[in-house]
């Protein structure tokens, strides 16, 4: 069953979203700039995949006071299309597990001002392992 | 030739010191170190200093209260990897011939609390809530559980083991022995990794008197043969690797440097900052099979007495973690295992080859694997 990843905060993502951008080189996630902020490749318009599946999650309980989310919050990389991988942060009650598949919709961010966040993607060589 | 002698060694203890001034702990770790070289302030050609806080470039100013001025003092801030980084940058300059002995020093104040990632200088914003080391060790944990097969308890044996090391330590922030159920019932700072399983913040101090490899010394101290001191690439450093390509990267690179391989390592040091990094690191230095790291320490074979002794005196764990510190106090350990010197929780017999793995910044400051035999 397909569930959406959705952010609780924080209240600057829809500044961000714009800028959301996969690099081409080692397909990392940047936020702002005209580069990649990791390894200054140059950026492609837009994140590829929309969804993907879950491969490790957290439910984080404890952080520092200047962290902008509240808790409890999760936090899940999900392995996109193309062997792509993205940190995103989801509701903990949506209860994540290893395995699931998600939708990572970038249009919410935009006009919703902040349902999903990738703040890096990482481009693995070899296929996407697909759910049965 | 290859490589440095520890000509000496000093720690200031690890633990909370409020009172103290980030100079008065390090000084105590190099007059240490001085004295059990046998040398004098004077004989120190340069000095790599090792620190991320408070401010930067204090180098000078804490070589200067151990008496030694008017050298070269170079600050290097790789995060948690500080101090191991500035070993491998002194061993180059014993190698060139630049010096005849130089002094190491890692030292760190800090305070209660998170260790942030290095992000803010890429960009990224420190307040999402990714940045947090629990969140993307975390994140390994629950991968590691899942593909392995192992569990909660399974984890928590790092620390009991840990604290079991640190109670033979003297020099241990934390030695108060723990169990399984402690651990678990400890407070959740991110699933699955409760409060008891990360490693605190420390303040505390090392220091390491290196000299040449064609010093006399190399027949009786223990010596720096080997090392791989990098970043990750690419595709290497990943929010949620296993196993860790980069790690296991460094460790090819430091074993072909050193010529010894992992069935020559006796005793070893890993990042345990959280405790899914022991057997994930000890997986990466080849030194155990991929998914069997847990059940090694379930099974009491990292122990001191066991098959593969890991961070005897501790780890970042129980020894505590001064971050500009806590690579050299890795060296130190396996210098005092290699000869001899580690009083209570000496490993019998005593082992001829010993491995640190020390890793800055999650892994995004970079690390470093470094081999010591005698």
């Amino acid at each position: 069953m397909e569930s959406a990843a959705t952010i609780l905060g924080p209240t600057r993502a829809e500044q961000r979203a714009p800028f959301v951008r996969l690099c081409r080189a080692c397909g990392s996630i940047s936020w702002s700039g005209p580069m990649c902020s990791r390894c200054g490749g140059a950026l492609e318009d837009s994140v590829i995949s929309p969804a993907g599946e879950v491969v490790a999650v957290t439910t984080v309980t404890r952080v520092p006071d200047d962290v902008l989310i509240a808790v409890p919050y999760s936090v899940a990389l999900v392995r996109l299309g193309k062997g792509q991988e993205a940190l995103c942060i989801a509701d903990p009650t949506d209860v994540l597990r290893i395995g699931d598949v998600v939708a990572l919709d970038l249009d919410a961010v935009e006009q919703a001002g902040g349902t999903v966040v990738f703040p890096r993607v990482r481009r693995e060589s070899g296929s996407v392992r697909q759910r049965p | 030739m290859t490589g440095a002698v520890i000509l000496g060694y000093g720690l200031h203890p690890f633990g909370r010191f409020p009172d103290r001034l980030p100079a008065v702990v390090a000084r105590a770790a190099i007059e240490a170190a001085l004295g059990r070289a046998g040398l004098s302030a004077a004989s120190i050609g340069a000095v790599f200093a090792a620190h991320t806080a408070p401010g930067s470039g204090g180098g000078a100013a804490v070589a200067a209260a151990a008496g030694i001025s008017g050298v070269p003092v170079v600050n290097v801030d790789q995060a948690c990897a500080s101090s191991s980084a500035a070993v491998v940058l002194a061993c180059h300059a014993l190698e060139a011939d630049a010096y005849e002995v130089v002094l190491v020093i890692g030292y760190e104040k800090m305070s209660p609390g998170f260790v942030r990632l290095s992000q803010p200088h890429s960009g990224d914003d420190p307040c999402l809530g990714f940045d947090l080391q629990p969140v993307r060790y975390a994140l390994k944990a629950s991968r590691y559980l899942q593909a392995y097969g192992a569990d909660d308890a399974m984890l928590a044996e790092v620390t009991v083991k840990s604290r079991a090391h640190a109670a033979l330590n003297p020099d241990a922030h934390l030695r108060s022995p723990t169990s399984i159920q402690e651990v678990l019932m400890s407070p959740m700072v991110s699933t699955p990794l409760t409060r008891l399983q990360c490693c605190p913040t420390s303040d505390g101090a090392a220091a390491l008197v290196l000299g040449r490899y064609d010093s006399v010394a190399r027949r009786t101290h223990a010596r720096i043969v080997g090392w791989s001191l990098g970043t990750p690439g690419a595709t290497e450093s990943q929010d949620a690797g296993v196993p860790e390509k980069f790690t296991s990267r460094l460790a090819r690179e430091a074993y072909d440097h050193a010529g010894i391989g992992p069935d020559d390592v006796a005793v070893v040091q890993v990042h345990d900052a959280f405790t899914i990094a022991e057997p994930l690191r000890l997986e990466a230095l080849d030194l155990v099979p991929e998914g069997e790291g847990l059940a090694w320490t379930a099974k009491g074979m990292t122990s001191i007495g066991g098959r593969l002794p890991t961070n005897t005196d501790g780890g970042l764990l129980s020894r505590g973690h001064p971050v500009g510190a806590t690579g050299a106090a890795q060296l130190i350990e396996i210098a005092r295992q290699l000869t001899g010197d580690a009083g209570t929780r000496q490993i019998d017999p005593r082992p001829r080859v010993g491995i640190c793995q020390n890793v800055g910044g999650g892994e995004n400051a970079g690390g470093v694997v470094t081999i010591l035999s005698r």
